[in-house]
């Protein structure tokens, strides 16, 4: 008999063993799983900016977009990610409520000399998170890539990328997108989706780059009216922005924190970032409803395919905030509203003279403030982390506001504030000749269409075109 | 610098196993890679600069 339970007892003792290794290998798994996926958003971007280029910024665009990924990766591991377990608090790098911040746990979670920064047999995890952190970061910097296509320069656009994906998204999502981030404790911010800490980041740093960089030549007439400068390929566009969708349910996958492993917030379910229970599931429902919303409003309001396909990215930036929370068809009204708002939004900034290439301000930055927002209006009461009733701080329109006005400035002030610097020292925009001769003749060794496309050549493509207004009709 | 493992054995090995592990060579090659990325955006300028010059050469031609 006794010989009997000592062998049941060691059978569970292996079998409990090979449950937490099935789930630390599952976990590892499901976030490394995002990193290819999220690599689509990439995907999508390139096709994306390369066909609203016209044909002689084709490949200059694509360098650019290419290389704003490609420096993103070393520097968030320099500096974005210790940034990210550093700032939560506040700048003084002192410790949270959940202990999950500070110099001292960034230097263990996040030294980039230290051992926890490489490969261990002890720790399935660092790399995975990082990788998909750093996936979140190129994102941030490829939203404002699009905008400021066909004259900046490469230099210029490099650093600016740098600033926002490796530095200034960091501190949003630091102080609003982490359980111990002083937003979330104080004002209890809640951006599941990161509508704010990344959309609103990133589309309004572009706007403050815009203002500096100043629209393409013959994008506005004497009379100050806008002529709208046709891409060179809408199809390739249109399949940007679909691949950009199929990489987001990457990017909202990896917002969700695996259960039952040391670090995470609960031993059986799926938890927000901020440790606030919620499943796949629910995701599911609001990604696609937001979705539908976004695209059937933007059909309704423009009749133009690239701000409908524009329209099914606001969508789900519109709910991307409350994602763990709208009731489905909620999302979808959520979604509706916002690409209903695009329009409005990208022709008004026409008319101040603003020339976003392809909306990334309008998508991004004022979709990204609705869905803020919308928590704030729609979803206030919610407890915006783990704790007792009482102790834990509400979602509130205010919190939301709050959060708002905080991600508006982290991504205007240093967007303008570098790019007026390398303005004032002639760094940001190529000159006249080149802009007009193409970027892709003057400094990119090879031809994007050797043989022409219908009929143009490279030479003759790219004169400015018919006038605006393609989704205000 | 070569193999960072105690013995020429996986056995027994459960921590840092990268290439430098557990010594000071870490800092070095941050630097080495920071170094790199400098280097390629200072000639990256150096291009851009070249190539900009010549097109508003042409142009004035």
């Amino acid at each position: 008999m006794e010989e009997e339970v000592a062998r049941l007892t060691a059978e569970l003792a292996a079998l409990t063993e090979a449950n937490a290794v099935g789930n630390t290998i599952a976990a590892e798994t499901f976030y490394y799983l995002t990193i290819p996926l999220m690599i689509l958003i990439h995907v999508g971007f390139l096709a994306y900016e390369m066909g609203a280029s016209r044909q002689k910024n084709v490949l200059a665009s694509g360098i650019k977009n290419i290389l704003a990924f490609a420096f993103l990766v070393p520097t968030f591991y320099y500096a974005g990610w210790f940034i990210y377990w550093a700032f939560p608090t506040g700048i003084d790098m002192s410790v949270g409520a959940f202990e999950i911040s500070g110099w001292d746990y960034a230097m263990a979670a996040a030294n980039p000399i230290g051992e926890v920064m490489g490969p261990s047999l002890a720790d399935n995890a660092t790399g995975v998170f990082w990788g998909a952190f750093t996936l979140f970061a190129a994102t941030t910097a490829s939203i404002m890539s699009g905008a400021v296509i066909e004259r900046i320069r490469l230099f210029a656009f490099i650093v600016l990328a740098i600033a926002l994906g490796a530095f200034a998204w960091v501190f949003a999502a630091a102080w609003g997108w982490h359980a111990d981030g002083w937003l979330v404790q104080k004002f209890g911010y809640h951006d599941f989706g990161a509508a704010g800490v990344v959309h609103m980041v990133a589309g309004f740093f572009a706007l403050g780059v815009l203002i500096n960089l100043g629209p393409r030549i013959g994008k506005y007439n004497r009379d100050g009216s806008a002529n709208h400068i046709a891409g060179h390929s809408m199809p390739m566009t249109l399949v940007g922005l679909m691949t950009i969708i199929v990489g987001f349910w990457g990017f909202l996958m990896a917002c969700a924190i695996y259960p039952g492993e040391a670090w995470s917030w609960s031993a059986t379910e799926f938890t927000s970032i901020y440790g606030t229970p919620m499943t796949l599931s629910a995701m599911t429902f609001n990604i696609l409803m937001g979705f539908a919303g976004g695209i059937i409003g933007a059909w309704l309001t423009t009749r133009d395919p690239f701000w409908m396909m524009s329209g099914a990215l606001g969508g789900i930036i519109a709910c991307a905030a409350g994602l763990d929370l709208w009731w489905p068809p909620m999302a979808f009204a959520i979604g509706f509203v916002g690409a209903c708002i695009m329009p409005i939004s990208a022709k008004f900034l026409e008319k101040i003279g603003i020339d976003d290439a392809v909306g990334a301000v309008t998508v991004h930055g004022t979709v990204g403030a609705w869905g803020v927002i919308a928590v704030g209006i729609f979803a206030s009461g919610y407890p915006a982390y783990q704790g007792d009733a009482g102790a834990v701080a509400l979602t509130s329109i205010t919190g939301q506001a709050i959060g708002l006005g905080v991600m508006f400035l982290l991504g205007f002030v240093p967007g303008y504030l570098l790019s007026l610097l390398f303005r004032i020292f002639g760094m940001l925009r190529v000159p006249e000749a080149a802009e007009l001769a193409g970027l892709d003749a003057t400094k990119v060794p090879a031809i994007a269409y050797p043989e022409g496309m219908n009929g143009i050549t490279n030479t003759t493509a790219g004169a400015a075109g018919t006038p605006s207004g393609a989704y205000a009709r | 610098m070569g193999s960072s493992l105690p013995e020429a054995s996986w056995n027994g090995v459960e921590g840092a196993y990268y290439v430098g592990a557990g010594g000071t060579w870490e800092p070095l090659w941050l630097f080495v890679s920071m170094g790199l990325c400098v280097v390629a955006l200072v000639i990256g300028i150096a291009h851009e600069r070249h190539a900009y010059k010549r097109v508003e050469r042409e142009h004035r031609h």
